[in-house]
């Protein structure tokens, strides 16, 4: 694959920056996400978690199942702070 | 008696900024070192730290240690080669009453005598430097030469470099057991083997009790829960880190453009029972305290933020993650620096209670300098653990 | 904080029937589901469902919503619509978004029924507008009627890439091609073969290099693999598309199973990361459920049958329902997911959710302190995924010269028989498993063509070969606008979408009962009798050769 392709749209992240971080010793993909940014924008990772895990698993020669995702943490979809907050309502 | 698969001058326990920092500094003295975390690099408090490198508002014992701290903090990116997100844009303290003012009109005369230069700042000063701030304050005590960094990049920056000069960084390793005969340290046990050693460092955040535990010690640290929430990217909305005591609140906007807010959520609480009844955290619930973010911190925060900063604009900006973090708190709320006397080689650097990233590259510097030539640079007796005489070995 | 007495996370078909199973029996059931409408994927879908009836087979995706929603209302569920489960919290505890607030739910049981999410490719370009999942075109298409682009490029051959490409045609844009990086077709033959025969080229062992254009998608490149799939250099042919829909793949949606604690394991066939589950649709988090593609990528009927299982057990832990009669109606329940997980697609995935089991009973073992045994594997009486294709009868040449005769393309076995209920003769038999082929008694057949419009893969032609001396008649399902009209000549087309010939259009059956499946009768020479299987009102498009 192309290391110019973009994983992460979001962080717009290359596997390039992905390899590299992986060539300086960070081999998981919460390593990844930390020194990248990789799935830290705003869809979380929906996209790009299973990417980081493929090439991760491919650089190191393990299966994919050996890999540890990325986390989930609430709120699972993005939501805006007054929403949050209780200070938007608007009851239909 | 599991295998033998390394030999070391010093193990570090622990892949937070203190262990990862204290491995550089070992390595870049020469000395052979192993640092063992039984996650990933930066995967405990120090993942979800604000990130403040503040020198304002702390006790007389780590003031200076502050100060040499911003000193090195200026130089770390040339220094490791790697980009912390370092940045100096001043740290506020929103005051609301004018018994805070005060309070903190006599830590500025303090902190003066030291060379820290602050300011108490007019609502209408602060406007012109930071609008986002709803002038519904007393004062704002302002410290230009504070800032704020990138955690997971300072922390990885700090073992990558320290791989680098040698150090050995073994991940996904957890300490089982800590041999020693007559007081001196002989070898660490971990779930990978069996390491020979003479020398540890008890970097575990707020997991030190356990690893204490592994030793029979009573090392006088505690968990404490906090929470955060980051939001979307957005564009440059403030420069400063900004702490509000009154409601528990606090926030900076990251290099990448999220806001980072989170609440202190009464961190002392916990030691006030301790030392009243005599309570004593089961290991297992420290384990848990991690683990699931609690419902009501996701509503407080955006309330309290929304309180504190104009709107409209920022409610309409989204939260896209939360998490829990902890802090390693020890009874007086100071930290734990130095070797245990009872226990030669035994080095404890923990209980930062909250406050510990800024200290980071000083405190791995005075380690390096502790356990190469025995002394220190800058004094640490008040902060060993022996003021609370309770590191000695459990009655078997 | 308001409390219910059982929270779904989800209306889909899983969701829909966990509910009404627990309604039905007295309990108290509060459904939240983030999307405007119920139905899940249901929802969007236009083509009519294998199964049987008691899966409502043969009706179209959304009608099959549709009465699991009516269901769900009238046994007293409670539903909010634009309602987003942020996350699940101790004690179980909802947080949830609705009208604009956010609002704390507390629940006694928790079912997260939840779906599956489309994978991704990267590839050069797939950040280009025009790159988007197929399941996304599904939903600009069929829900909120805009066309995704004028010309297609199909990646992945599933059901999920087969089925949007023939709706894709329905709608007018024209599917390039299909591009399938195994060796052999993903999904079911008959959804490969409804598109083939309009002109479809399903180009196997084949993969998108790159996707290219200025400031949206202008075309792909696509490559050959070999053997260990790997591009092989210089077999790569330019393709000129507008878009480029991506269909290699679902996983499960379990962000909020992650985030309520339950522990997961990784099973490729079931779609990657699963939460461990038993045997009654129970996490490892206790009073924590899932069911449907969440727990595993499956078909909605499978889903269904989840949603029943995980609605008895959680209406007998209540108190709604005797244990003994939850055992029996639970074992029931098993036995129908045994028979849908047959045949070389539900095969695969029935395994998978045995290994799932067994991953469950493992970490249970462990945490009580138990030994583990190295398990034998589990045996299965499924038929294997690689089982040899086995060809359905034809008629014989002799009958077919009697009279009118049902011709019957379907061979594989997928769990599904309307067409045995369609047959007012009782000529077509599938009878138990439902994987079954459909045998065909041809003395029975009169030729009638009811068979034609119930059949969900639309593989059921009759054949009329004593229409006259030189001519055969040939009655065929046609699913497109356009309709044809009696007396006009068209173009016949094989299996392949090839031009074979012509055909005169003798008549237009259109129906109310035959639900939107007119059956087009057409004259044919003789000899193309057994060829002919599609019609073209236009000149076929030129079919690019790779």
């Amino acid at each position: 694959m192309d290391k110019e392709v973009v994983i992460c749209r979001c962080e717009e992240v290359t596997r390039a920056q992905i390899e590299e971080a992986i060539e300086r010793g960070l081999c998981t993909p919460r390593d990844i996400k930390q020194w990248t940014r990789a799935g830290m924008g705003l869809c979380q990772g929906c996209t790009c978690r299973s990417l980081i895990c493929q090439i991760v698993a491919e650089k190191l020669a393990l299966e994919v199942s050996e890999v540890s995702p990325l986390t989930f943490r609430p709120p699972v979809r993005h939501i805006k702070l007054k929403e949050l907050a209780g200070l938007g309502g608007n009851d239909k | 008696m599991t295998k033998i698969i390394d030999e070391a001058e010093v193990v570090i326990i622990g892949g937070g900024i203190m262990g990862c920092s204290t491995a550089y500094q070992l390595a870049k003295a020469g000395m052979q070192v192993t640092l063992v975390e039984r996650d990933t690099i930066c995967s405990g408090a120090t993942a979800r730290t604000g990130g403040a490198v503040r020198q304002q508002w702390r006790g007389p014992n780590e003031l200076v240690l502050a100060m040499e701290s911003v000193k090195l903090w200026k130089n770390l990116d040339e220094e490791l080669d790697c980009d912390t997100e370092y940045t100096q844009g001043g740290h506020f303290f929103v005051l609301d009453s004018e018994q805070e003012v005060e309070q903190f009109r006599e830590i500025h005369e303090f902190q003066r005598q030291h060379g820290l230069e602050c300011e108490i700042l007019e609502p209408s000063e602060v406007q012109k430097i930071c609008p986002i701030l709803k002038p519904n304050f007393v004062a704002v005590s302002h410290c230009p030469t504070d800032g704020h960094a990138n955690p997971f990049r300072t922390t990885h920056g700090f073992a990558i470099a320290a791989a680098r000069l040698g150090a050995r960084i073994m991940t996904g390793t957890e300490v089982k057991s800590i041999a020693h005969d007559h007081d001196e340290i002989e070898s660490v046990t971990t779930s990978r083997g069996t390491i020979r050693t003479g020398k540890i460092v008890n970097a575990a955040g707020p997991w030190s009790m356990q690893i204490g535990h592994v030793l029979g010690l009573e090392i006088p640290v505690k968990p404490s829960k906090q929470q955060q929430i980051i939001t979307e990217p957005l564009p440059p909305v403030v420069e400063q880190f900004v702490t509000r005591l009154s409601i528990g609140l606090y926030f900076r906007q990251c290099k990448s453009g999220s806001l980072q807010i989170g609440l202190h959520l009464d961190p002392f609480g916990l030691w006030r029972e301790t030392l009243e009844e005599g309570y004593s955290l089961p290991e297992a619930e420290a384990e848990t305290l991690d683990h699931i973010s609690t419902f009501n911190p996701l509503r407080e925060i955006p309330k309290r933020f929304l309180d504190a900063v104009t709107m409209p604009v920022l409610g309409e900006c989204s939260a896209i993650r939360t998490w829990p973090g902890l802090y390693a708190m020890t009874p007086d709320l100071e930290p734990l620096l130095g070797e245990v006397p009872s226990l030669k080689g035994f080095y404890l650097v923990t209980g930062f209670s909250g406050r510990g990233y800024a200290l980071g590259p000083i405190v791995g510097k005075l380690m390096a300098e502790l356990i190469v030539t025995g002394k220190t640079s800058i004094p640490l007796d008040k902060l060993s653990v022996t003021r609370f005489d309770s590191a000695s070995p459990a009655e078997s | 904080m308001r409390k219910v007495e059982v929270a779904v996370v989800g209306a889909g078909p899983a969701g829909l029937t966990v509910a009404s199973e627990i309604a039905n029996r007295g309990g108290k059931v509060l459904i939240l589901d983030e999307n405007a409408k119920p139905g899940g994927q249901l929802f969007k879908q236009l083509h009519k469902f294998f199964g049987s009836s008691r899966h409502l087979a043969k009706e179209r995706g959304f009608k099959i919503a549709q009465s699991l929603v009516q269901q769900a209302q009238e046994a007293g569920v409670e539903i909010w619509f634009d309602a987003i489960v942020i996350g699940i919290f101790e004690d179980r505890v909802l947080g949830v978004v609705h009208k604009g607030k956010l609002q704390k739910l507390q629940a006694d049981r928790i079912v997260l029924a939840t779906g599956a999410s489309e994978k991704a490719l990267a590839f050069p370009g797939w950040t280009l507008p025009g790159v988007m999942g197929a399941g996304a075109a599904q939903t600009m298409m069929n829900i909120h009627g805009i066309l995704p682009g004028k010309r297609i490029l199909m990646v992945g051959s599933g059901n999920v890439g087969l089925i949007v490409s023939y709706q894709l045609l329905q709608a007018g844009a024209k599917v390039e091609a299909v591009v399938e990086a195994a060796p052999k077709v993903g999904g079911y033959q008959v959804h490969a073969d409804k598109i083939r025969r309009i002109g479809v080229p399903i180009y196997l062992s084949y993969t998108v290099k790159e996707a290219f254009g200025d400031s949206r998608v202008e075309g792909a490149i696509l490559i050959q693999l070999d053997e260990n799939g790997r591009p092989i250099a210089g077999t790569e042919r330019e393709i000129a598309v507008d878009t480029v829909c991506l269909a290699v793949g679902l996983s499960p949606m379990a962000e909020l199973t992650w985030v309520a604690g339950c522990q997961f394991t990784y099973i490729n066939d079931l779609g990657g990361q699963v939460p461990l589950h038993n045997e009654a649709m129970a996490t490892t988090v206790p009073g924590i459920y899932v069911a449907g593609d969440v727990a595993g990528i499956g078909e909605a009927s499978s889903a269904i049958e989840e949603g029943r299982l995980a609605g008895i057990a959680i209406a007998a832990d209540l108190g709604y329902l005797p244990n003994s009669e939850a055992e029996h109606l639970k074992e029931q329940t098993r036995k129908e997911l045994d028979a849908l997980r047959q045949g070389p697609v539900g095969g695969r995935v029935g395994q998978a959710k045995r290994a799932l089991l067994d991953a469950h009973a493992t970490y249970i073992a462990r945490q009580a302190g138990r030994e583990v045994k190295e398990r034998a594997e589990a045996t299965w009486t499924g038929s294997a995924p690689e089982a040899p294709r086995a060809r359905a009868e034809v008629p014989s040449a002799e009958r077919r010269a009697q009279g009118p005769v049902a011709v019957i393309e379907c061979y594989e076995e997928i769990p599904c028989d309307p067409c045995e209920e369609a047959c007012h003769q009782g000529a077509i038999f599938v009878g138990e498993p439902i994987t079954s082929l459909p045998h065909l008694k041809a003395e029975r057949c009169n030729g009638c063509g009811l068979c034609i419009p119930a059949c969900p893969g639309l593989a059921i032609f009759v054949i009329d070969e004593s229409y006259s001396e030189d001519e055969a008649t040939i009655m065929l399902p046609y699913e497109f606008l356009p309709l044809p009209h009696k007396g006009m000549t068209v173009k016949a087309l094989d299996l392949q979408g090839q031009l074979v010939g012509e055909a005169r259009v003798l008549e237009v059956r259109n129906p109310k009962a035959y639900d939107c499946t007119p059956v087009i009768k057409i004259a044919v020479s003789k000899e193309l009798s057994m060829t002919v299987r599609h019609i073209a009102l236009d000149e076929p498009k030129e079919r690019s050769t790779v």
